[in-house]
C-alpha cells in the first residue's frame, strides 16, 4: 500500500483485466456470489451478460410463478451487493463469438471486449422434437419467466380449455401442474413407455402414473408425435358455432390423435453451447454429444475460459441438477483466485421432490443395472405406494432407491448410500412399514457425510460450526448455511446440532423459558399436586424473575385445564395472551374477529338472520369458516361488548376460537337426511361439542364425525375422529391439518356412543397432563414411547390405574363451564377494559377498511394514505 | 414541561397496559405487580397496528453496558411478538428499533403523563 490511496487506487483499477461471466442463471449468479467471496472484483473488473432481460431468477420454483404471479419473488440477485462489489450486469446482451487466441468476446451488437478471465455459465435450453407443426403460436417451451407469461396469456384466451404436456418426465410434469393450476384439461404425453424414466424403474413409473391420473390428469405413455395439425381458424371461428372446437390435432404414430389448445414441449435440455459450436475456430473442445468439455478444476481447453453449469461436460457426463452447478461455481470461482485444491469428482444425481403432490425419490441405481445387483420391493397398491432397494450382491451396500407415494425413508437411504454404510441384516426391514426401522444415526455417519447438499455441507462442518459457539440451529445455518437452499435436510440438520451439542456436553434442556425450570408437564404437576391456582403463587414458589409471554399464558392455561376457573378472573386476567384478554382473535390490523359456536354447523334460520344483522350492523366481513362456523371479522375492541350482547341474547355462545381449546365438532349431515348415513352424527357431534366446550389444552382440538365410511365430515383429519359403521363408531386420534399434516390413528372399533364419550374424556385428560406446550395431539402421540400400544393399554386396558381420575378430572372441567362473554358482558368492570383508549371514546383512527368483493378488508398502507389525502381534501 | 392527566390508578389491572390519547398520539401505559409504571409508543412497527398496549409484560436478564445482568420488564407485541423495553422503548429483538419512552408519574391515585 503506497502513501498516496488515491493514486495506488487509480493504479490499481487500470491493472484491472477484466473477467467476464456469460450468463446470469442460477449457477452463474451463483459464480457471482462465489467470486465476490474469493475477492475477485477487487482483482478485476466483473462483467456480467445476460441474454434475458431480467438477473438470475430461481428456476427449481418457477411453477409457483403460475400461483402468485410475481417474477420478484422468484429473484436471486440482491442489486445493489452487484454494485457495492462494482460488478457490471449487462442485461439482453447476447454474446455471438469468443476469440480464445487473442482472448476476447463479441457482442450481438458488434461491441469487442477482452478478457483476462472468461467463465461460460450459459446453461441449457429446451429440447423440441422435431415434429412439424410445432411453429404453431400455440406451441411453448417451459423455460423462463417469459415462456410463462406466454403460456398465460393463451391459457387465458377464452376458448382455450384443454393442454397438452410432451415429455412425461421430471420438468414435464412439473410443466403439468402449472397447466393445472390455470384450469385446463391437462394431458401428459411421454414418448416412452413410462414416466420419469430417468429416475424411475418401470413399476415406480406406473404407479407415479396412476397417482397423477386420479388427480385429473390423463398420462399417454409409448405416443410417438408425427404431426400438429393447426385448426386456427376454425378454433376462432367457434365463438358462435362450435364449442368443442380445438386449435390443434396431434398425429400419433399409431394412428391415433388428440384434440388439444396448447402443447407445452418439457421433452428434456440440450447443454447451450451454441457460442462454441457456431464459431468453430475458437477451438475450444465439445462433448460428443455437445456441451463444452471441462476438466476437474472447470477448465476448457483454451487457457483462461471456464465452464460452469448445464453447458458444461465432465466425464462424457452433462449435469442438469443446481447443486453440482453450484459445486462447478465455487470450484471456478476458487480456481481463478488460485486455490486450486477443490475438484469436481462428479455429482450425485439422487433426488427427492413432490411431483403434483406426489412423493418422489430417486437414488442411485435406480433400475437396478448393476451386475448381481438384488432387489427388494414393497408395494402397496391401496396407498399407491412403491418403494425398492438395489444391493450387492452380499447385501452389505445399497447401490440404489426408488421411493413413489412415500419418501419418509429418502434421507435415511441416501446417507446409506453415499456414504458406503453396511446394511442391517434385513435390508428390506428399510422399507417395510410398521416396522421399527434401524434409522441412520448421525453419529454413525463419517464425518465427511453430506448433509446439506445445495450448499455443500458436511456433518464435520456443522459439527465444527457447532464446537465454535454456533450452539442454535438458525446460527448453524448462518454460519454453514445448511439447510438454507430447498430445506430438505433441515431435520438432518436439527439431528446433527443435537447430536454435537451432546457431544460436547450440553444437556438439552426441555425448559418452559428462563422462569421456570420445568417443562410443561412438570408445571402441569406441581400445580396439580399443590393445588395451585394462581401463577403468583407458583413463580414464588417454584420459579424466579417477573414471568414472560411464554410461561404466563402456559401456565394461564394449566390452570384452566386443572380448575377451570373463568379466565378473566382479576388474577388470571394479566396471564392470558390478547386473544384470550379480549376473548376474539386478534387480526393483523389489531382489530378482532367474533366466532359463535354452532354446534356442527346446525343452526336455525332465526339464528342466522340474528348472525346477518349483527354482521350489517357492526359492518363485518363475515365468511363460512373450514369448520361448519360463521366468522365476523373487523370489529374493533371498543364493539366486541355490544356485539356480544346481541349474539348472547339470541343465544349464541362463545365458540373459544381465540382458545387452545375445542374448537368445533365438524359433521355430516347423517342418518337423519343423508340416504347412506348409518348413525346419528349431528346427534353425536352436538353431544361432543357441548361435553367438551371451554376445555383448555396444550393445543386447539377439532374433532369430526362422520354418519358412514364416505366420510364427509373429514374425520380423519381431525384431533378426534369419529365415523359410523353397521357394528358401532371406529375413533381415530391424533390427525391433523396443521403444517404437518397427519392422518388420524385408529384407536378403537365398534364401539357404542358411551364408551367413546368416555375414552375421549380419558384421552384428553391424559393428553393435558403429559404433552408439551404447543404441541399437537399428532405430535404428542408420536412422542408416547410405546405409541398408539402404550395409550391404547392406558386409556382402554387402564394400564396405568387412572382412568377413573381422568374422568373425575374432565368431569370437574365440564360442570365449572361457563360462556365467557355472557360472564364478560354482565361485568361492568370487565367491560371497562374493552375501550380503545382509557381516556377518550374516540376509536383508532389507524384501522381503516375498504371495499372488495361488497365487504370490508383492512386497507393496506398505501390504500390508507390515499383515503387520507381525500379526507383532508 | 407539560403534565396529561390520565386515569385513575385502578383504571389499569396491574401487570397489564391500556392506551391513551395525548395530543392526537397513541400512548401504551403499562403498571406492573409492584405498581411501577411505564409509558412507550403504542404504534408497533413491526405489525403497523397501535396495539402495544394489549401485549404481555415480561421480564428478562440482559447484560448491560456495564456488564452486570440486569432484568429489563419489557412488553410483547400481540401481533409477532416483538419485545420492547418498556423504561427505554428500545425493541430487544432488533437493535434498529427504538420506540418513544415517556415519564409517566402518579399524582396520589392518578396517573399522570409529562412532555409528549
Amino acid at each position: 500500500m503506497g502513501k498516496n490511496g488515491t493514486i495506488e487506487k487509480n493504479a490499481v483499477i487500470k491493472n484491472k483485466g477484466n473477467l467476464i461471466v456469460i450468463g446470469n442463471g442460477m449457477v452463474g449468479h451463483h459464480f457471482v456470489e462465489r467470486a465476490i467471496e474469493q475477492g475477485l472484483h477487487e482483482q478485476f473488473e466483473i462483467h456480467v451478460f445476460a441474454e434475458e432481460d431480467r438477473p438470475a431468477y430461481d428456476r427449481v420454483y418457477l411453477s409457483s410463478y403460475f400461483e402468485h404471479k410475481d417474477a420478484s419473488k422468484l429473484n436471486l440477485v440482491d442489486l445493489s451487493t452487484y454494485e457495492s462489489s462494482q460488478i457490471q450486469l449487462h442485461l439482453n446482451q447476447q454474446i455471438v463469438t469468443i476469440d480464445s487466441a487473442n482472448q476476447s468476446i463479441t457482442t450481438a451488437s458488434g461491441e469487442q471486449i477482452e478478457y483476462s478471465e472468461l467463465v461460460l455459465a450459459t446453461g441449457s435450453y429446451p429440447f423440441v422434437p422435431p415434429i412439424a407443426g410445432r411453429e404453431h403460436p400455440h406451441c411453448h417451451v417451459y423455460r423462463t419467466i417469459a415462456d410463462l407469461d406466454d403460456i398465460l396469456a393463451i391459457a387465458e384466451l377464452p376458448k382455450v380449455k384443454k393442454g397438452v404436456v410432451v415429455g412425461g418426465g421430471l420438468l414435464g410434469l412439473e410443466a403439468a401442474k402449472a397447466l393445472v393450476t390455470l384450469g385446463l384439461e391437462t394431458y401428459v404425453v411421454e414418448f416412452a413407455s413410462q414416466l420419469m424414466g430417468v429416475q424411475l424403474d418401470a413399476s415406480g413409473g406406473e404407479i407415479l402414473k396412476r397417482k397423477i391420473e386420479a388427480l385429473g390428469v390423463t398420462v399417454l405413455t409409448g405416443k410417438n408425435t408425427q404431426e400438429i395439425i393447426s385448426h386456427t381458424d376454425s378454433a376462432s371461428d367457434a365463438d358462435d358455432t362450435d364449442d368443442d372446437a380445438r386449435y390443434l390435432t396431434m398425429q400419433f404414430a399409431d394412428g391415433t390423435t388428440l384434440d388439444t389448445d396448447m402443447i407445452v414441449f418439457s421433452a428434456g435440455i440440450r447443454p447451450q453451447d451454441a457460442i462454441i459450436k457456431n464459431n468453430p475456430e475458437c477451438g475450444i473442445v465439445m462433448g460428443a454429444r455437445g456441451g463444452i468439455w471441462i476438466d476437474e478444476h472447470c477448465r476448457t481447453n483454451a487457457d483462461h475460459v471456464y465452464a460452469i453449469g448445464e453447458c458444461a461436460v465432465w466425464d462424457n457426463q452433462i449435469f442438469g441438477l443446481v447443486a453440482p452447478g453450484y459445486s462447478m461455481a465455487s470450484i471456478c470461482a476458487a480456481q481463478i483466485a488460485g486455490h486450486n485444491e477443490q475438484i469436481f469428482t462428479g455429482a450425485d444425481m439422487s433426488t427427492k421432490l413432490k411431483l403434483m403432490g406426489v412423493d418422489v425419490g430417486s437414488i442411485g441405481d435406480a433400475h437396478g443395472t448393476t451386475e448381481g445387483g438384488l432387489s427388494y420391493l414393497y408395494q402397496n397398491p391401496a396407498e399407491g405406494i412403491y418403494k425398492k432397494l438395489v444391493t450387492t450382491a452380499d447385501n452389505k451396500r445399497l447401490l440404489g432407491a426408488v421411493l413413489v407415494g412415500d419418501t419418509e425413508d429418502y434421507n435415511n437411504l441416501l446417507q446409506l448410500y453415499l456414504n458406503d454404510i453396511d446394511l442391517p441384516a434385513h435390508p428390506e426391514s428399510l422399507i417395510l412399514p410398521n416396522v421399527e426401522k434401524p434409522m441412520m444415526g448421525i453419529d454413525n455417519l463419517p464425518d465427511n457425510a453430506m448433509i446439506c447438499s445445495c450448499y455443500n455441507v458436511t456433518k464435520g462442518s456443522i459439527c465444527s460450526a457447532v464446537e465454535n459457539g454456533a450452539y442454535s440451529i438458525a446460527d448453524v445455518k448462518a454460519v454453514t448455511k445448511a439447510g438454507t437452499g430447498c430445506g430438505g435436510c433441515a431435520p438432518m440438520v436439527k439431528d446433527t446440532v443435537s447430536y454435537q451439542l451432546k457431544t460436547l456436553g450440553f444437556e438439552i434442556k426441555n425448559d418452559l423459558c428462563e422462569h421456570f425450570t420445568y417443562s410443561r408437564q412438570e408445571l402441569y404437576s406441581l400445580i396439580r399436586v399443590h393445588g395451585i391456582k394462581t401463577f403468583d403463587e407458583l413463580l414464588t414458589e417454584h420459579g424466579h424473575g417477573h414471568g414472560c409471554e411464554i410461561c404466563k399464558p402456559t401456565v394461564a392455561s394449566i390452570l384452566a385445564s386443572c380448575w377451570n376457573d373463568y379466565v378473566l378472573k382479576p388474577e388470571l386476567t394479566p396471564l392470558q395472551d390478547s386473544n384470550d384478554y379480549y376473548l376474539g382473535n386478534i387480526q393483523k390490523d389489531g382489530t378482532y374477529s367474533v366466532v359463535p359456536r354452532v354446534p356442527g354447523g346446525e343452526i336455525t334460520a332465526d339464528k342466522l338472520i340474528v348472525l346477518g344483522q349483527v354482521a350489517k350492523e357492526f359492518n363485518l366481513y363475515t365468511k363460512i369458516t373450514g369448520g361448519q362456523r360463521v366468522d365476523l371479522f373487523g370489529a374493533r375492541m371498543e364493539q366486541l361488548p355490544d356485539i356480544w350482547t346481541q349474539l348472547v341474547e339470541a343465544g349464541f355462545e362463545t365458540g373459544h376460537a381465540y382458545g387452545k381449546s375445542l374448537r368445533t365438532v365438524k359433521s355430516c349431515v347423517g342418518n337423519d337426511w343423508c340416504r347412506y348415513g348409518v348413525d346419528d352424527s349431528m346427534g353425536l357431534a352436538l353431544r361432543l361439542e357441548d361435553r367438551y366446550k371451554g376445555v383448555r389444552s396444550p393445543h386447539k382440538i377439532k374433532m369430526g364425525v362422520s354418519g358412514c365410511m364416505r366420510e364427509c365430515a373429514e374425520a380423519q383429519s381431525k384431533d378426534f375422529g369419529m365415523i359410523a359403521t353397521e357394528n358401532g363408531w371406529n375413533l381415530f386420534i391424533g390427525g391433523n391439518g396443521g403444517i404437518t399434516p397427519r392422518h388420524a390413528e385408529l384407536f378403537a372399533t365398534g364401539i357404542d356412543t358411551e364408551t367413546l364419550v368416555r375414552y375421549i374424556d380419558r384421552i384428553i385428560m391424559f393428553y393435558i397432563k403429559t404433552a408439551d406446550k404447543l404441541q399437537r395431539t399428532s405430535k404428542w402421540r408420536e412422542s408416547l414411547e410405546g405409541g398408539l400400544e402404550y395409550l391404547q393399554a392406558v386409556i382402554i386396558e387402564d394400564s396405568l390405574g387412572i382412568v377413573d381420575e381422568l374422568e373425575a378430572q374432565m368431569e370437574l372441567l365440564i360442570q365449572n363451564y361457563v360462556c365467557e362473554w355472557a360472564e364478560t358482558i354482565n361485568d361492568t368492570e370487565k367491560l371497562k377494559r374493552f375501550r380503545h383508549f382509557v381516556n377518550s371514546e374516540q376509536g383508532d383512527d389507524n384501522v381503516v377498511f375498504v371495499t372488495e368483493r361488497e365487504q370490508i378488508r383492512p386497507a393496506t398502507d398505501s390504500e390508507k394514505s390515499a383515503i387520507r389525502v381525500v379526507e383532508l381534501a | 414541561m407539560k403534565q396529561h392527566t390520565i386515569c385513575p390508578l385502578n383504571d389499569i389491572l396491574p401487570e397489564t397496559g391500556v392506551c391513551a390519547l395525548i395530543d392526537g398520539k397513541q400512548i401504551a401505559i403499562f403498571r406492573t405487580k409492584k405498581n411501577d409504571l411505564f409509558a412507550i409508543d403504542n404504534y408497533d412497527p413491526f405489525s403497523q397496528a397501535n396495539v402495544l398496549s394489549r401485549g404481555l409484560i415480561g421480564g428478562t436478564t440482559i447484560v448491560n453496558e456495564a456488564g452486570m445482568d440486569e432484568e429489563v420488564l419489557y412488553v410483547a407485541s400481540p401481533i409477532y411478538k416483538q419485545r420492547f423495553n418498556l423504561a427505554t422503548g428500545q425493541c430487544l429483538d432488533d437493535v434498529d428499533v427504538t420506540l418513544a419512552a415517556y415519564q409517566v408519574t402518579l399524582n396520589k391515585d392518578t396517573v399522570m403523563l409529562e412532555g409528549v
